[in-house]
């Protein structure tokens, strides 16, 4: 009888928290309802209320940017209908807004996750397990290339294999970008993967702890045994490039190395001081680079001499149109001293210099707030640094076959003719191109020839 | 076994009593009414804690802002308490690019900066009723309100149509004004704009397209040198693009001699390019005349302005010494509006009357009345009013309030569905705020927002040349409500 009676009180219970919540969580009906289909928005419409926003009356002034966003940010809390409006991202629309109106694309405003990115390529680091991702033509996801020394190759994952789970969860139709959010993570924490691997019938599941990583910022190798002209790439002026670039050059001396050739293409630039750093190694004395504040005064930023540590060698520099900013300060300041031969198309042509300025809430914002000139003074905002030897990128142009990388085998010609192996002449445009030029522009004396 | 706990369900009744049904019963009565009760509660409950939410938060932040700012904690009023935070990066940013950027920040240059700001702001709510007017598109407003309408002379919409397997949004002609431009070029309630001087209109997210390209293809596994050029189209439809916003304004205010419209239409597969030219020109607001052998009279209002209440009542006042029987009140493509207007026209039918119920943030109810008008304005005979998919705002309340206190009858084509409450805020400079703030409900608390309303009597349009369907459908149903009276 009292466990009947149990249940019942149960029950009825249960039934009156139900209405309770039942009552708590439904909507108005506006504001359910008034998810809004679609919107007249021709502005023939007289709106149904006009209010006169600011007291004064009005005036030609420019109007004052906080005070006008304070007054619309009160007036979206108080009247906007039906949402409640996120606060935060709408005042980031309204920073965003308000740079725009500089025209500069450098001056911009980073959210507190684009922060937090930006230090991270910065540094150099990240904490994960150290392997390149990408997508295969079925859509999978796959380990393109597990860094050297990362826990991922001493853990035994190899390159091809194919990510079927992270911690046992199916990564089935999930972006890559997803995918590596979920393999990342705080160091020392484990991430299990499910792999499957070519020609293995069994799915291999391997467990890794997380470390910091450095990222791969120089690539180098030895492109002749014969001639030992190395070849140095470096992705990004961050934190890790100058100890990566150092020990590169270390490398390929051991290996007896004669002549350099230093690829800067699709470098984006990096850190102003890595620039320097970098730089150093190749300028004798003076200025790296020159700054110029608003004010209009140029400070130079000096050769650092304990960046002579390596002997100097005949060199040439490839750049192309996405060399920007801090290449443009190593290449423009190479090409100024006569120290290599640039070879490749015009650069990106980013002659000036970001701050980036932290803020209370996590966020930061970028402000140019000086242009910067070459080694010996050129300026080359939208201009870019001319290579010495101009050539393009080919159609058939594949970056995993140098056999097709004709501005690489120019450069190596350049070298070769610094090292006296070649005449200078091979680095002369085309007979045929000439050719053409003369022609196009000098009709008349074809005709009498 | 007494211990052992059972396991119920909500709304497990205790079947097996036998005795004692009424004594049950009634306990079936009282706990229906405890779940009515705590419904209520609960939903009160939650009314209570989303008004008491933002303050206790404004108060902990605002003594963090206040800290950092240096300042004094402002007031205890938490209606004015405001979360520094946000206001303090936009301040920091703007402190830090006037001190560092590499050129002086003019004075002329804050104006814009403040423009930009504000057109980010609120394009973020991706909301095309709440955003940044210029100057010039202010004053198009201006010049409509006293009948005066630039550009191409067309009421458009923004709409959310699902294309393939994105959904993006669409620039539609709702209605176009009588007299004007686009009326004489042809363009038809309903057209999709397409392109503008080959300027493809952009959605909201223009790269939507392109990522879904990209999608596909990496499900398909298909990649390279043909999803390249899709792409590179894509992109280069994209910069060659013009934002809807600005779509919208360029229609309203341009002053070019002719612009060239790419429009898709239904029920014809191919896009239909017609030229239309700009001009200034004026809208009649109220017209009047006799119909049925001079047995009823019929009012038009083809748009809101300033004059319009006033030219109503007049109408009206003409009608009723002319001794019609009944009164046709044609609104079909009225849109707009503001809501004096409209009370006061309502006036004229159903004074002291609820017209609607304005519900705006924080569930703020006002409702709303319409007025007595002046001796002798009333208009007690019968009357129809007349609508179509171009009804739109005010002219739909103002519909949806005279069939629920008069029980007219409302004939034509469902209306376009935007019961939405507009305010404009006009800054110091010229420019101005325009601000979604609240919907209209109907008096019996229905929202028609993003639906419509209803007809009684369906009437198709007239197809070009022919008489006026609509019309003489109205004429036939006022004819029976007189004949009922």
């Amino acid at each position: 009888m009292s466990s009947r009676m149990l249940a019942r009180a149960a029950g009825v219970a249960l039934l009156l928290t139900g209405a309770f919540f039942l009552g708590f969580v439904s909507q108005d009906v506006a504001a359910s309802v008034g998810e809004v289909r679609e919107w007249v928005a021709g502005l023939h419409l007289v709106p149904s209320k006009i209010e006169r926003a600011q007291s004064d009356a009005s005036t030609a002034e420019p109007l004052p940017i906080v005070e006008t966003y304070s007054y619309v940010m009160d007036r979206l809390k108080a009247d906007y209908y039906p949402k409640k409006i996120d606060e935060r991202k709408t005042t980031y629309a309204a920073v965003r807004g308000m740079l725009s109106a500089l025209g500069d694309p450098f001056t911009r405003f980073l959210t507190p996750e684009d922060y937090k990115r930006m230090r991270e390529e910065n540094e150099g680091n990240f904490t994960g397990i150290g392997a390149q991702l990408d997508t295969n033509k079925l859509g999978e996801v796959y380990v393109k290339e597990p860094m050297e020394e990362s826990p991922a190759i001493k853990a035994g994952v190899k390159a091809n294999d194919v990510i079927k789970e992270v911690d046992r969860k199916s990564i089935k139709g999930i972006e890559i970008d997803d995918v590596v959010k979920m393999i990342r993570g705080p160091e020392g924490t484990k991430v299990t993967l499910t792999l499957a691997r070519p020609r293995v019938t069994k799915p291999v599941v391997i467990t890794i702890v997380r470390r910091v990583v450095p990222f791969q910022m120089v690539k180098f190798r030895m492109l002749d045994e014969k001639t030992k002209i190395g070849y140095i790439r470096l992705y990004q002026f961050n934190e890790q490039s100058d100890v990566q670039f150092d020990k590169a050059m270390t490398s390929l001396e051991n290996k007896g190395m004669k002549g350099l050739v230093v690829d800067l293409r699709g470098n984006p630039g990096g850190l102003l001081q890595v620039a320097v750093d970098i730089g150093s190694r190749f300028i004798d004395s003076g200025a790296v680079v020159w700054i110029q504040e608003r004010k209009g005064q140029k400070t130079p930023l000096n050769v650092d001499p304990s960046k002579h540590n390596h002997k100097r060698y005949p060199m040439s520099v490839l750049v192309d149109k996405s060399s920007a900013s801090a290449s443009e300060i190593v290449s423009g300041g190479i090409k100024d001293v006569g120290a290599g031969t640039l070879v490749g198309v015009t650069t990106f042509g980013k002659g000036c210099v970001q701050t980036i300025i932290p803020l209370q809430d996590g966020s930061a914002v970028a402000i140019t707030t000086a242009k910067y000139l070459t080694a010996k003074g050129n300026d080359i905002h939208k201009k870019g640094v001319t290579p010495d030897v101009e050539i393009e990128a080919t159609e058939d142009f594949d970056p995993n076959d140098p056999e097709t990388d004709v501005q690489l085998t120019k450069a190596v010609e350049a070298v070769k003719v610094k090292m006296g192996l070649l005449p200078a002449t091979v680095l002369e445009p085309k007979k045929e191109s000439e050719k053409i030029e003369v022609g196009a522009a000098g009709a008349p004396k074809k005709s009498t020839d | 076994m007494r211990r052992q706990r059972p396991t119920v369900r909500a709304g497990d009744c205790p079947g097996h009593i036998s005795s004692g049904d009424w004594m049950f019963k009634e306990r079936r009565l009282l706990i229906g009414f405890l779940v009515g009760l705590l419904f209520a509660v609960g939903y009160l409950a939650r009314m209570d804690l989303t008004a008491q939410h933002s303050p206790s938060r404004d108060r902990s932040t605002n003594r963090v802002g206040a800290r950092e700012t240096g300042g004094k904690v402002a007031s205890v009023d938490y209606d004015s308490a405001i979360d520094l935070r946000p206001a303090q990066t936009l301040y920091d940013v703007l402190k830090n690019v006037r001190e560092n950027y590499v050129e002086q920040i003019k004075p002329e240059d804050q104006g814009k900066m403040t423009h930009t700001a504000l057109e980010y702001m609120l394009g973020s709510l991706n909301d095309p009723n709440t955003r940044f007017l210029s100057e010039d598109v202010r004053k198009a407003l201006q010049d409509a309100q006293r009948g005066v309408f630039h550009g191409i002379g067309a009421i458009t919409a923004v709409k959310r149509i699902t294309d393939g397997d994105s959904k993006s949004e669409h620039l539609v002609i709702v209605t176009t004004i009588p007299s004007g431009p686009a009326e004489e070029a042809g363009l038809m309630p309903g057209d999709d704009i397409v392109e503008i001087d080959g300027k493809w209109v952009l959605p909201f997210d223009p790269f939507a397209k392109a990522a879904a390209i990209v999608k596909k293809a990496r499900a398909n596994g298909t990649a390279g040198q043909k999803l390249r050029k899709e792409l590179e189209t894509e992109q280069k439809r994209v910069e060659n693009g013009i934002p809807i916003y600005d779509a919208i304004d360029l229609l309203a205010t341009s002053k070019e001699a002719e612009v060239e419209l790419t429009v898709f239409r239904k029920g014809s597969d191919k896009e239909l390019k017609l030229k239309v030219s700009p001009r200034q020109f004026q809208c009649t607001s109220v017209s009047s005349s006799t119909v049925g052998d001079g047995k009823f009279g019929l009012v038009r209002v083809a748009c809101f302005t300033d004059k319009t209440a006033d030219q109503f009542q007049k109408a009206v006042v003409d009608m009723a010494d002319r001794d019609v029987d009944g009164l046709i009140l044609d609104m079909r493509g009225l849109a707009g509006g503001d809501l004096d207007t409209v009370l006061t026209m309502a006036g004229v039918f159903c004074p002291g009357k609820i017209v609607s119920i304005q519900v705006r943030s924080s569930s703020r109810r006002t409702v709303l009345r319409a007025p007595n008008p002046a001796a002798g304005v009333e208009w007690k005979k019968p009357f129809v009013v007349l609508v179509d998919q171009g009804t739109a705002r005010m002219g739909e309340v103002l519909a949806a309030g005279l069939k629920d206190n008069r029980g007219a009858k409302v004939v034509g084509a469902q209306t376009f569905g935007d019961f939405g409450f507009y305010s404009l805020y006009d800054l110091r400079d010229g420019s101005a705020v325009a601000m979604t703030t609240g919907v209209m409900l109907t008096r019996k608390s229905l929202n028609l927002n993003g639906t419509g309303l209803k007809v009684d009597v369906a009437a198709a349009p007239a197809s070009a040349g022919q008489d006026d369907n609509a019309l003489s459908v109205a004429v036939k149903t006022l004819a029976a409500e007189v004949a009922k009276s």
